[in-house]
C-alpha cells in the first residue's frame, strides 16, 4: 500500500512537472514577444522591460527562475494588464470553485439516483427512457446545450436572468455543467449496479421478504458504488476544464473565462498560470481518488 | 459391408474397430449439419450485431447522414464558400434567410421565369447558403474525425504492440510514459498546443499545410501527440492476454517465427476489438474539434466545420435559432450513432468487455 501510495505522488510530480515545462517550453516557441505589439516600445524601453520580466536570460534560466516562483506561488505578472496573475487566478478559482462543486454535486446526486433507477427497471421504459436521454446528451456539444438553455430560458421565457457579478443567477451554468458527467454517472452506475443485483446476497436479501427499493439502495447501492469514485475523480478535473467552455457562454469571469481571455489576447503568463494552476488540481483529485478507490475496497489490484 | 478397406486390428490394441460402424447417409448427414452450423468468430459476432436493433437503428441513420452530406454536392448547387448572386451580379437581398425562403430579388428572378433552388437551411449572415455549409461542414467534421482516428490508431497499436511484445524493462518504461500522457489535462493541453503549433506554422505557407488551415494541422498533430495513450493501452492489454492463451504457447514451442506469431496469431485475433475502439475515436475528434472551433482555435474561415458553424451561430442566435440547430444537430446525429454503433459492435465482438 505505502509503494502505491509514494508511486501515485511520484507519478503526479513528475506529471505536473511535465505540465509545467510543456507549457513553458510551448508559450516560448511562438514567435513574437510579448513586447512586439502593434504599438512596440523603443529599443531602450524593452531592454528595460526584457531585464524586468528575466526576458533577456537563456530559456532554461528563464524556466528555473518560474518553476522557483511558481513554488513560492508566484505566477508572475500578466502581460497584457500588468495585474498579479495569482491574484487574478485566485479571485476568479473562487466562481468557478463555486460553479464547479455545485454541477458535481448536482450531477452526483441526480446521476446516481437515475443510475439506480435504470437498473431497477432494467430493460422496462424508465431504463429506456433513462438511457435514451443520456445517450442524446452526451452527443451534444456543451456549448450547444448551454446556448440552447440560455436561448430558451433566459433570452425567450425570460424565467431566470442573464448571469451578471452582482446578481449572480447559478441554475443554468450549473444545469449545463452538469449534465454532461450526470449522463455518464448514470451509465457508470447502472453497470455497476447490474453487476451487483445478480449476486448471491442480494437473492438472499429479496429471499428474506426485504421490500425492493431497500434491497437496492441499502444493500446493492454500497457495493455499487466503489467503482463509481473512480470515475468522480477525473469528472471534477472535467468539470473544473469544462467550465471553460460554459463560462465563456453565460460570461462568468471564472478561471475559464480567463483562460480563454487569455488565448484570445495572447496574454501568455495568463494562459500558463491558468494551465498550471488548473492542472495542479486535475492531478491532485485525481490522485486523491485513485488513493480513495484503494483505500474502499482492498480487493483492487493495482 | 465390406471391410477391406479398413486397417488390420490388432487383438489387445484399443484401436477403434471401424468395421463396426457404418457411414452416415445422405439424409442424416444434412441433420446434422443443420444441428451445428458452420460459424466463425466474426460470423457469429455480424450475425449477433444484426439481431441489435439499436446497432442497426444507428447504422442506417449514419449510411443515411453520409449518402445526404456526399450527395449533396450533386444536387445542391451552392458551394459552401459561394456568395449568392442573381445574374452575376451579388445578391444582397439574400441575407439571413429562413429555412426555404427567397430573397426578395430571387423571387423577382423567379417571376420572370428562372428557377433557383431552395435553401433549404437558409442562409447566412454573408449571403451564403446554410444548407451548403451545413453539408461542407459535416464532411469536414467527418474528415477530421476519421483521420485524427487514423493517427491514434496507427500510434497506438505501433506503440502499445512494442510495449506488450516486448515485456520487461521496455514495457515498463513505456507505459510510464503513456500513464504522464494519461494523466495531463487533455482538454487544457489541446488548446494550449492548438494555439502554439497554428501560430508557429506560417499563415501563408504553401503545401499540405496551408490547404488545410494550419488549425486543422495542428489537431492532428495534438491528437497524435496526446491521444494515442488510451489505444497503446487497449493494445497492449490485447497482446498480454492473447500471448497467455495455449495455442500461443503451441506456437511458441513449435518455433513459429515472430513475424509469423503476429500476423497469423495475434494480429487476426485483437484486430476487430482494435478498430472498433478506432471507430469510437471519431465522436470523440469531432468534439475536439467542436471545442477547439469555440475558442476559435478550429478550421479557418471560409472553411466551415460543424462546431465551427455552431459557434458562429451563437452570436445571433436569438434571432436566427436554426443557425444554430442544424449544424448542432448534424453534430447530435453522427456523434450519437457513432457511440450507439460502437456500443453494438463492441456487444457483438466482444461480450465480456461489457461496460
Amino acid at each position: 500500500m505505502l509503494k502505491y501510495v509514494l508511486k501515485r505522488i511520484l507519478l503526479a510530480v513528475v506529471t505536473m512537472f511535465c505540465i509545467i515545462a510543456i507549457t513553458f517550453f510551448a508559450m516560448n516557441a511562438i514567435p513574437g514577444g510579448p513586447f512586439d505589439a502593434e504599438k512596440a516600445p523603443s529599443p531602450a524601453v524593452k531592454a528595460v522591460l526584457m531585464e524586468r520580466y528575466n526576458l533577456d536570460k537563456p530559456l532554461t534560466e528563464q524556466f528555473f527562475i518560474y518553476v522557483g516562483n511558481l513554488l513560492k506561488g508566484d505566477f508572475g505578472v500578466s502581460i497584457k494588464t500588468g495585474r498579479s496573475v495569482t491574484e487574478t487566478i485566485l479571485n476568479s478559482f473562487k466562481v468557478s470553485a463555486k460553479i464547479g462543486l455545485m454541477a458535481a454535486a448536482a450531477a452526483i446526486v441526480t446521476g446516481l439516483i437515475l443510475g439506480c433507477i435504470a437498473a431497477a427497471y432494467v430493460n422496462r421504459w424508465p431504463d429506456r427512457l433513462i438511457v435514451a436521454v443520456t445517450s442524446v446528451i452526451v452527443s451534444v456539444p456543451s456549448f450547444v446545450i448551454a446556448s440552447v438553455l440560455m436561448l430558451v430560458f433566459c433570452l425567450q421565457l425570460k424565467w431566470v436572468s442573464v448571469w451578471s457579478p452582482e446578481n449572480p443567477n447559478y441554475i443554468l451554468p450549473v444545469i449545463s455543467l452538469a449534465v454532461f458527467p450526470m449522463a455518464n454517472i448514470v451509465r457508470y452506475t447502472k453497470s455497476s449496479m447490474l453487476d451487483v443485483l445478480g449476486q448471491n446476497y442480494i437473492r438472499t436479501a429479496r429471499a428474506k421478504g426485504l421490500e425492493e427499493w431497500l434491497v437496492i439502495f441499502k444493500h446493492g447501492f454500497k457495493n455499487a458504488s466503489i467503482p463509481i469514485i473512480t470515475y468522480i475523480g477525473p469528472m471534477i478535473a472535467g468539470i473544473l476544464t469544462g467550465s471553460v467552455v460554459i463560462e465563456t457562454v453565460f460570461t462568468i469571469g471564472g478561471l475559464g473565462y480567463q483562460f480563454v481571455n487569455g488565448i484570445t489576447n495572447r496574454d501568455y503568463t495568463l494562459i500558463m498560470g491558468t494551465t498550471i494552476f488548473l492542472a495542479a488540481i486535475i492531478i491532485f483529485i485525481t490522485l486523491l481518488s485513485d488513493l480513495l478507490y484503494k483505500a474502499v475496497d482492498p480487493r483492487i489490484k493495482l | 459391408m465390406d471391410n477391406t478397406n479398413y486397417p488390420k486390428k490388432n487383438l489387445l490394441s484399443t484401436q477403434v474397430d471401424l468395421s463396426k460402424f457404418r457411414k452416415l447417409t445422405g439424409d442424416e448427414k444434412q441433420n446434422t449439419e443443420k444441428i451445428a452450423p458452420h460459424s466463425t468468430y466474426f460470423r457469429d459476432a455480424i450475425r449477433k450485431f444484426r439481431k441489435n436493433p439499436l446497432g442497426m437503428i444507428a447504422l442506417g441513420i449514419l449510411v443515411f447522414v453520409l449518402v445526404l452530406i456526399f450527395t449533396s454536392i450533386l444536387f445542391c448547387p451552392y458551394k459552401y464558400d459561394e456568395i449568392l448572386t442573381i445574374d452575376g451580379v451579388r445578391d444582397i437581398t439574400a441575407k439571413n434567410l429562413f429555412p426555404f425562403t427567397y430573397s426578395e430579388r430571387e423571387l423577382a428572378a423567379m417571376a420572370d421565369g428562372a428557377r433557383i433552388f431552395p435553401h433549404i437551411f437558409g442562409t447566412d449572415e454573408l449571403c451564403r447558403d446554410y444548407f451548403a455549409r451545413v453539408m461542407a461542414g459535416s464532411r469536414i467534421s467527418l474528415f477530421v474525425g476519421l483521420f485524427a482516428s487514423i493517427i491514434v490508431l496507427v500510434i497506438g497499436s505501433v506503440y502499445g504492440s512494442i510495449s506488450g511484445l516486448a515485456g520487461g524493462k521496455v514495457d515498463m518504461i513505456m507505459m510510464r510514459v503513456v500513464d504522464i500522457i494519461y494523466s495531463l489535462p487533455d482538454m487544457l493541453l489541446v488548446i494550449l498546443l492548438s494555439m502554439v503549433i497554428g501560430s508557429v506554422f506560417p499563415k501563408n505557407g504553401t503545401g499540405v499545410i496551408s490547404s488545410l488551415g494550419s488549425n486543422m494541422v495542428s489537431l492532428f498533430i495534438v491528437f497524435a501527440l496526446l491521444y494515442w495513450v488510451s489505444m497503446a493501452r487497449l493494445v497492449r492489454g490485447q497482446i498480454l492476454s492473447i500471448r497467455e492463451q495455449d495455442y500461443i504457447k503451441a506456437a511458441e514451442m513449435i518455433k513459429t517465427p515472430t513475424s509469423r506469431m503476429i500476423l497469423k496469431y495475434i494480429l487476426p485475433n485483437c484486430i476487430s476489438i482494435i478498430l472498433i475502439s478506432a471507430t469510437m475515436q471519431i465522436p470523440s475528434a469531432i468534439f475536439t474539434e467542436s471545442y477547439l472551433s469555440f475558442v476559435g482555435l478550429g478550421v479557418q474561415a471560409p472553411m466551415p466545420s460543424l462546431g465551427a458553424l455552431a459557434n458562429t451561430a451563437r452570436s445571433s442566435m436569438q434571432l436566427y435559432p436554426f443557425k444554430l440547430i442544424f449544424p448542432a444537430l448534424m453534430i447530435a446525429l453522427i456523434v450519437l450513432s457513432f457511440n450507439l454503433l460502437g456500443d453494438a459492435l463492441r456487444d457483438a465482438f466482444d461480450p465480456k468487455q461489457k461496460k
